[in-house]
């Protein structure tokens, strides 16, 4: 099996999230980032900020399963982030003209939320053979020659009830209110990361805990909730997954990637919307122009 | 003693332990007095999800809690 994601034909069998989430917005955006490889000129501070938090959370997660006390773990967690924020070349902080999301605020918005969730009610799964569930990446073949794949921190056990989820890390500059939680159903990412969960585990993960983190300028806050899905759900999300998979192979076959223009507009607005409002004759410029080559998304190596 | 933004400001390589303690425990001491100005402090933990369940029937949570999902090879 090619060692990409793509078959020898350029059509995709092994796919993320990110790349479901492309495909179902637009078969064009997904045609620019996917296939041909086009991104934004310079780095999202929100990828920047969210990947480094994210990976500093799973780091102690991970120490705790291992028998690192919290401190210990809090101190390598933060550790990691401060070294990953560093820029080496230039031997200074990672800069980014953004008063909310900076290094600053990243390392605040860690230690902080080690204090609001100082009582933990949620714990790592141990698996039967005693593995804990932390840096949960997965490649789950499924029918049609189409393999999932992805990363979650972990999977956990609420003590209370002894039930499992997978848990999962957002940040965002909004105030945290029950609408934030509400717009992750439906939702591919977390549809897949229960469903994933429940067939590599073998076990009933009934959906995704999120931890979500308000990044103001002075201070941070959280909020955490349960996105749940029955089996109905994640078996309607998976028909429809199976269906737009299809069509966009199909489409890559043909070499043919519709535009939809209602998604234009949708989170702060398509990277490409200035390309795709250009004539078709003169839309090569301004991606060579305004965007980056890198190599096409590959999932199998996302992590 | 170094301030937070002489830490912040140095080669994270070159931190050592107790540097890095200094920097949690100086945001911790933030925290504390965000808390302890902040009426919303420490009320919200967790926002209540039951209305994400109020449509599901009982037995579809027993097959979840049976597993039978389809389609997985």
């Amino acid at each position: 099996m090619n060692p990409e994601s793509y078959d020898e034909d350029g059509v995709q069998w092994a796919w993320d999230s990110t790349s479901l989430k492309r495909a179902d917005a637009c078969q064009r955006l997904y045609y620019y980032q996917n296939i041909l490889g086009w991104e934004p000129q310079g780095q999202s501070v929100h990828l920047w900020f969210g990947g480094i938090y994210a990976s500093a959370l799973e780091l102690y997660h991970k120490l705790v399963a291992q028998g690192s006390t919290r401190e210990e773990a809090i101190r390598e967690a933060v550790k990691s982030a401060l070294i990953t924020s560093w820029d080496f070349e230039k031997n200074e902080a990672t800069f980014f003209d953004d008063q909310n999301k900076n290094r600053d605020t990243l390392i605040r918005t860690i230690i902080w939320y080690f204090e609001f969730f100082k009582e933990e009610v949620y714990h790592t799964y141990i698996t039967a053979d005693g593995t804990p569930a932390v840096e949960f990446s997965f490649q789950l073949p499924v029918d049609n020659n189409v393999t999932f794949c992805g990363h979650a921190d972990r999977i956990v056990v609420e003590d209370a009830t002894g039930e499992l989820f997978t848990h999962d890390q957002k940040t965002t500059k909004s105030t945290l209110g029950p609408y934030f939680f509400k717009k992750y159903k439906p939702d591919i990412q977390f549809a897949m990361y229960t469903f994933a969960g429940q067939a590599i585990y073998h076990a009933p993960v009934k959906g995704v805990v999120v931890d979500a983190a308000q990044v103001a300028v002075g201070f941070s806050r959280y909020a955490r909730a349960p996105v749940l899905f029955i089996e109905a759900e994640l078996n309607e999300w998976y028909d429809e997954m199976m269906e737009l998979i299809k069509r966009t192979r199909e489409n890559t076959r043909r070499g043919h990637f519709p535009r939809t223009p209602a998604s234009c507009n949708n989170f702060g607005g398509c990277p490409f919307r200035e390309v795709c409002s250009r004539p078709p004759s003169v839309r090569e410029n301004f991606l060579r122009g305004d965007f980056k080559k890198v190599p096409r998304w590959d999932p199998v190596k996302a992590r | 003693m170094s301030t937070l933004s002489d830490l912040m400001n140095t080669d994270p390589l070159k931190l050592t332990d107790p540097d890095i303690d200094e920097i949690i425990k100086a945001y911790r001491d933030m925290n504390y007095k965000f808390n302890l100005g902040d009426t919303r402090a420490g009320k919200v933990k967790s926002i209540g999800s039951s209305k994400v369940l109020e449509n599901a029937e009982a037995d579809e949570l027993k097959n979840l809690l049976a597993g039978g999902l389809k389609h997985i090879k």
